[in-house]
């Protein structure tokens, strides 16, 4: 049975891969459960919500509330949707996935969506002195009234008996990134953990809110500094298909090879900061010249190309075949280099025995709703570039590596697979460039509204593989140049809320391990 | 008095707060950089006890400001603030999570526009930055007080 012939006039097909569900607030938890258990859509991706004061749909109802599911064997996606009226509770998921209590913790206090007695939660992102929901569209923004509070917190940490209070954050030099991470520590095991992220949020998603469309791609790039390029052309994607663009051949290899060049050079970084942790300290300096070389090799694209790489329609005018000259040289020092780290590191049986800790096995990492390497070093066979091919990545033959056990080990056994193959594929679309035209004729500037009008109110969703797993925009487009609402689906968030439950009764120096393999980009944690 | 002068505008040392996408380019341009490392001695610190020199390199929201001001209150007397980045956007179109007007809190000796700066313009900030050492200009008090202070 399909879900199709169960719910039939409530289903409705976007896509053959994407698929929306309408159904009432009483029936919501019924039929996620029948979703997970009956239908095989195990993964809650994302749950987001958006405010309908000034939407078409506004007299359903107050709020809409959106749980993006995934199916692994047929790679299908469902959009489940129900509208909440004025006073309404929501029930909370976290009974059917882990992974939801975070999502809803942003729910309430982004919008101000209130859950039924038992399920409330504190909130995540928004500093204490926020009283309002900021994604509510009636916000109005104020200056905050900027009084840093002496020793608010401290005082209740005090460690006691053989209990002591150790912080991993937020300028720690172990961890490298910033958020908050207190360790109540008996001995030298993990008894509880607390997470204080939203260091870095800024409100981007309801700044992309007060900007036209052709705005928002230089800001997503800032997201992460190794594969920026990769999540602008996410972003790109998105748009694109919203607009209904189709972009030529060799804008699209280009564009393979930007993705691809961004994800060798964020596993490099990975692999670095995990070799120090390993003591391999020959082996870091290494890693960390193949990220640089990467890098370099993209600057100076960018710089050759007058600034601009990527844009709507395509990439820059101006990108030169010289370019693609200099980057043969670079995949094959690249490829060496590669092969030296991995000759040096997987090996290595110090470095083996600080990382074979903490183990995730497969049904727990796809009930945090894990993506990329962290889920296929837990053994499950889920690449989106395999499963649901974009560009071209149907014709470029490539081997997904997957890990055993899921330990930071072999999180780092899949990254490095993953630069190998990643070069191998640099290669093939090297060999077999297209030739054409490297954009459409559309002219993002003149004529964005009319083309906006033409298509008229819809929404999208649109999904690409980057480093660290799936990374997902959602445009809800109503009129004018802006969108009504962006949603973006964060790699690093499901990743990082398993961490709280997860170390307890490790070793805290276990924890230092585990999180670096995890690999959290602060930035686009918090958005 | 001259020679402590001269001492320490050979001594910049930086710490850099903040981590992301303005960051990384900042690490390597302070390790790279010839003019940083020959005329300005600047090894970047990896605590706040050992530096005189604090960068800020992005926005600041709230709760990123109380680390801040933490930070800060830890460096030793004589130190220097540099701003970059677009938390100083004229036009405010600054994201709702950003504070404005936290220089109440932190004196700011030096800002760098820009989204982010350029390598050139980070560089022309630190010689602007180190003739006003020469000239013993400093934001938070004047380097006569401080060095009082140290005695």
């Amino acid at each position: 049975m399909r879900p199709e012939d169960r719910y039939q006039q409530k289903f409705k097909r976007h896509t053959n891969q994407l698929s929306y569900l309408t159904i009432d607030l009483a029936e919501l938890k019924n039929t996620l459960l029948e979703l997970k258990h009956e239908f095989r859509f195990p993964v809650l991706l994302d749950i987001w919500g958006l405010d309908l004061d000034e939407h078409v749909l506004k007299e359903q109802g107050k709020f809409l509330i959106r749980y993006n599911l995934l199916s692994l064997e047929t790679s299908e996606r469902v959009v489940v949707q129900t509208f909440l009226k004025k006073k309404e509770r929501l029930p909370g998921v976290g009974e059917l996935w882990e992974g939801a209590i975070w999502y809803e913790r942003e729910l309430q206090e982004m919008l101000g969506v209130s859950f039924e007695v038992g399920t409330m939660h504190a909130p995540l992102l928004l500093p204490r002195e926020m009283r309002s929901n900021p994604l509510l569209k009636k916000f109005k923004k104020h200056p905050f009234p900027i009084l840093p509070e002496e020793n608010g917190e401290s005082a209740s940490f005090e460690s006691y008996d053989d209990y002591r209070y150790q912080e991993l954050g937020s300028c720690h030099p172990a961890i490298r990134s910033q958020e908050g991470i207190g360790l109540w520590l008996k001995g030298e095991k993990v008894e509880e953990v607390f997470l204080d992220i939203g260091w870095h949020h800024q409100g981007l998603e309801k700044w992309c809110e007060e900007q036209p469309m052709s705005h928002i791609g230089p800001r997503i790039e800032t997201l992460s500094y190794e594969s920026g390029a990769a999540y602008h052309i996410g972003f790109l994607k998105c748009l694109e298909e919203l607009l209904g663009l189709s972009i030529p051949d060799r804008a699209m290899a280009i564009r393979m090879i930007i993705q691809e060049l961004s994800r060798v050079a964020d596993h490099a970084r990975n692999i670095a900061l995990c070799a120090l942790e390993g003591e391999q300290r020959m082996v870091f300096e290494r890693a960390i010249a193949l990220r640089d070389l990467i890098m370099t090799t993209l600057i100076r694209a960018k710089r050759e190309a007058g600034g601009v790489i990527l844009k709507v329609g395509g990439v820059g005018p101006k990108v030169q075949d010289k370019w693609f000259f200099h980057l043969r040289h670079i995949v094959e020092t690249a490829k060496e280099m590669a092969q030296e780290i991995d000759l040096c590191l997987t090996g290595s049986q110090s470095f083996m025995k600080r990382m074979k800790v903490c183990a995730y096995t497969a049904p727990e990492a796809l009930n945090w709703g894990f993506s990329g390497p962290t889920l296929r070093a837990s053994g499950v066979n889920y690449d989106l570039r395999q499963n649901s091919p974009y560009y071209f990545y149907d014709q470029v033959p490539f081997k997904v590596p997957l890990g055993v056990d899921g330990t930071p080990y072999s999180r780092y056994l899949v990254r490095i697979e993953e630069v190998m193959q990643s070069l191998i594929i640099i290669e093939q679309v090297l060999e077999n460039l297209p030739l054409g035209p490297l954009s459409t004729d559309f002219d993002i500037v003149t004529d964005l509204e009319g083309q906006l009008k033409n298509r008229g109110a819809q929404n999208h969703y649109s999904f690409t593989e980057v480093a660290n797993g799936e990374l997902g925009f959602f445009l809800d487009y109503q009129e004018g140049k802006n969108p009504y609402r962006m949603r973006i689906r964060s790699t690093s968030f499901p990743i990082l809320q398993s961490f709280e439950k997860k170390m307890v009764n490790h070793f805290w120096d276990d924890a230092v391990v585990s999180f670096l393999s995890l690999n959290i980009i602060p930035e686009e944690l918090d958005r | 008095m001259k020679n402590r002068i001269f001492q320490r505008k050979l001594k910049l040392r930086p710490i850099i707060f903040g981590s992301g996408c303005h960051v990384a380019p900042l690490l390597s341009l302070f390790q790279k950089s010839d003019i940083v490392q020959y005329e300005g001695g600047g090894v970047i610190q990896y605590g706040p006890s050992e530096a005189n020199l604090l960068i800020i390199p992005s926005f600041l929201n709230p709760k990123l400001l109380r680390e801040l001001k933490r930070v800060y209150d830890q460096m030793p007397a004589p130190k220097w603030v540099m701003a970059l980045g677009y938390h100083i956007d004229p036009q405010g179109r600054t994201p709702y999570g950003a504070v404005i007007g936290w220089e109440s809190f932190l004196p700011v000796d030096i800002y760098i526009p820009g989204m982010p700066p350029s390598a050139e313009e980070v560089l022309k900030g630190l010689e602007l930055l180190r003739d006003r050492i020469r000239g013993g200009v400093i934001a938070s008090r004047t380097l006569e007080e401080s060095i009082t202070d140290e005695a």
